[in-house]
């Protein structure tokens, strides 16, 4: 284990310890029934006029539903803002060198590993400093746990963090097969016998809602 | 008689010009109606892949083109024998997608592409929770509103408090509201904004060359006045068409960002009575007519930026009789160029006497005598070289009456509505979604007198932005 993990669990292990219940999780969400598609399905999109978010909107979205600051969002190398770096990938234009005046239009090739890498940069923010945080934490707060471990991946708690995480990246409800798929990871992740399996159940279900088709298109 | 009506009907749709080639206003004549005619004619690449090579659609139609007469047909015989060609193709399917020409062209399709074809669009299925499929969707509009114009989705509160509102109609004002709200950030109309990024392919910014804030490594000229220009005519109650017609400048302030009118700029040269908008600042006489005694390559640029119509697509092609001249002896009179140039050259010379940065003469300004001041040694005849040219088969005395042609033609007003469809809908308008975005550029120019932000509005009421 890296020392500044050690350093980050070992504070974790402390906080739990020292204020097991006094940080109230967010309350339970609305969970909405998963809608009966029918004989011939949902209703499907007329248009199919999805839209990528591209740079700007993603890194904005990104940071307001996890409350961190949009150049903090990500940087490569801790330097330089994957905003710039990768800016075309993103579907951004480049007037002013490459003379790229309009977007392309495509996603490209590289665009869903950009779109992870940030996805995956901002939630390790939301993780490690609400792990710390103790009852200032903002999105993962009162989750109990035992050691590294969720305490209980089937209690309310848990699915409370769910129901944050989707209002505050989809602005709306979860469905029951949401939360069901989010508790099962809770089970697979800890069923993996890896050092910090509520950190990184955190992690996980951070990033498959920011990553989503939903969170990253409109 | 039908057929002489729709020849003459074509002549006159082309101006007071001769149209050469006259295929765009024999078609129209034909289908007035059609997608390919409102406020436009289509272009060569309507039965050419590259003139005079023609595409599958083009080939069908030369086979039925007067048959058995002597090649090359002249213009007239060319008219006449065209609309009877189109429609010996009419129920042909040339490009083999199982869809016959004729309603290609009524619906707006290539008849020469098969990946070009119309859809319609069946709404399937049963309902869907998050989404009224295929009709607007208020809560739909919402979302994409906010991330379109403000760049940031709304929060599960703001949407909570949206759906709560009392009605529809109530909902629509909000949204409204919503619009002037977000045209007012910086997201809008910022450096580097929505604004900034309509602008760039009218602006063309080289970061090598700007002067000024942000200089580059040869610094020549600020294009930053160019999208404050920009900007102001595109937001509040501002006319567009000042684009192209403003004889003032305007300058960016403080943040969050503000425009505001100058009569002069330590940044720009060219006196008040020579100025047309953005054509005639110190960036446009620097990059595009640079070191050139005929700028062609200005007059072609402010075509494409502003008007949507690229010569070298051969769109927007209105010959003009006995042109080209070749006063700067270019070969433009060989076949091959004078089908282009008989448009691009007349539009060029009202530009004649604008200056770029020729090192014999490095003053991007208006400078009367110009060719003979500082070109008399490019061609023997450049002098002759008319300040009088035409745009769109109208003559004009200036760079000026230019402007005002150009800002009082359809092109204009379908180009600006087009730019900002594709900011808002994603893509340039389809076939299908054609009768309202008539409908919107139609207001736009008429209604709306030339204010983009009522623009907006319309486009984000329309089904192509608001159906799911």
């Amino acid at each position: 284990m890296r020392p500044e993990r050690l350093a980050l669990f070992a504070a974790l292990v402390a906080l739990s310890s020292a204020c097991p219940a006094k940080v109230d999780p967010p309350p339970q969400p609305m969970v909405m029934e998963v809608p009966d598609a029918g004989p011939s399905g949902l209703a499907r999109s007329a248009r199919g006029n999805l839209r990528f978010k591209g740079p700007e909107r993603l890194t904005t979205d990104f940071a307001t539903a996890l409350s961190i600051k949009t150049d903090e969002v990500c940087s490569e190398l801790g330097k330089y803002p994957c905003l710039s770096v990768h800016n075309v990938a993103l579907g951004g234009v480049d007037p002013y060198g490459p003379g790229l005046y309009e977007p392309s239009g495509v996603t490209a090739v590289t665009t869903p590993l950009v779109v992870e890498r940030i996805a995956w940069s901002a939630c390790s923010q939301r993780v490690d400093k609400d792990l710390v945080a103790g009852v200032n934490a903002v999105v993962f707060r009162g989750l109990p746990m035992t050691g590294p471990k969720l305490t209980n991946p089937d209690g309310p708690e848990v699915t409370a963090i769910v129901g944050e995480l989707t209002h505050r990246v989809l602005a709306r409800e979860p469905y029951t097969n949401e939360v069901a798929t989010y508790v099962k990871l809770a089970k697979d992740i800890e069923a993996t016998g890896t050092a910090e399996p509520a950190r990184e159940w955190m992690l996980s279900v951070c990033f498959a809602v920011l990553s989503s088709t939903e969170a990253v298109f409109y | 008689m039908h057929t002489r009506l729709l020849f003459w009907s074509a002549l006159l749709l082309a101006g007071s010009a001769l149209a050469k080639p006259p295929a765009g206003g024999v078609f129209c004549a034909k289908y007035p109606t059609v997608p390919e005619c409102i406020g436009r004619q289509p272009a060569c690449g309507m039965c050419h892949i590259a003139a005079p090579q023609r595409n599958v659609f083009g080939t069908s139609v030369e086979a039925n083109l007067a048959p058995g007469a002597a090649r090359p047909l002249s213009d007239g015989d060319f008219s006449m024998a065209l609309p009877a060609a189109l429609a010996a193709v009419e129920m042909l399917d040339a490009d083999g997608d199982g869809v016959s020409n004729l309603t290609e062209i009524q619906r707006g399709t290539a008849p020469s592409d098969p990946n070009s074809k119309p859809v319609d669009r069946a709404c399937e299925g049963t309902t869907n929770p998050q989404f009224t499929v295929c009709k607007y969707d208020l809560r739909y509009v919402y979302k994409k509103l906010l991330l379109d114009f403000c760049g940031a989705s709304p929060t599960f509160e703001q949407v909570k408090a949206f759906l709560a509102r009392p009605s529809d109609d109530d909902r629509k004002a909000f949204l409204d509201a919503e619009i002037d709200r977000c045209v007012a950030t910086d997201f809008w109309r910022g450096k580097n904004g929505q604004l900034w990024k309509v602008a760039h392919p009218q602006i063309r910014p080289v970061g090598s060359l700007k002067q000024g804030e942000d200089p580059g490594a040869i610094p020549l000229a600020d294009y930053y006045d160019d999208y404050a220009l920009f900007a102001w005519t595109q937001t509040d109650d501002h006319d567009a068409r000042e684009i192209l017609t403003a004889d003032y400048f305007v300058r960016r302030l403080g943040t969050p960002t503000r425009y505001e009118k100058a009569q002069n700029l330590a940044s720009q040269k060219v006196d008040q009575a020579h100025r047309a908008g953005n054509m005639t600042t110190d960036w446009a006489l620097t990059y595009f007519v640079m070191f050139t005694a005929l700028p062609r390559n200005a007059a072609s640029q402010m075509y494409r930026g502003y008007l949507g119509l690229d010569i070298a697509k051969q769109e927007g092609l209105y010959s003009v009789p006995n042109e080209p001249q070749d006063y700067d002896d270019k070969g433009v009179k060989q076949a091959a160029c004078a089908a282009c140039h008989a448009t691009l050259d007349p539009l060029t010379y009202p530009f004649r006497n604008y200056n770029g940065i020729s090192s014999d003469m490095y003053d991007t300004r208006y400078i009367p005598m110009r060719l003979e001041l500082g070109f008399s040694n490019v061609a023997p005849r450049i002098g002759q070289t008319p300040e009088r040219g035409v745009i769109f088969g109208q003559p004009v005395n200036t760079l000026r009456e230019w402007a005002q042609v150009a800002v009082a033609s359809d092109a204009f007003a379908i180009s600006t509505t087009t730019d900002y469809w594709k900011l808002l809908v994603g893509h340039a308008p389809k076939p299908d979604e054609n009768a309202e975005f008539v409908a919107t550029w139609k207001r736009f120019k008429g209604d709306h007198q030339y204010r983009v932000q009522k623009l907006l509005h319309d486009i984000v009421k329309t089904e192509a932005y608001g159906a799911p």
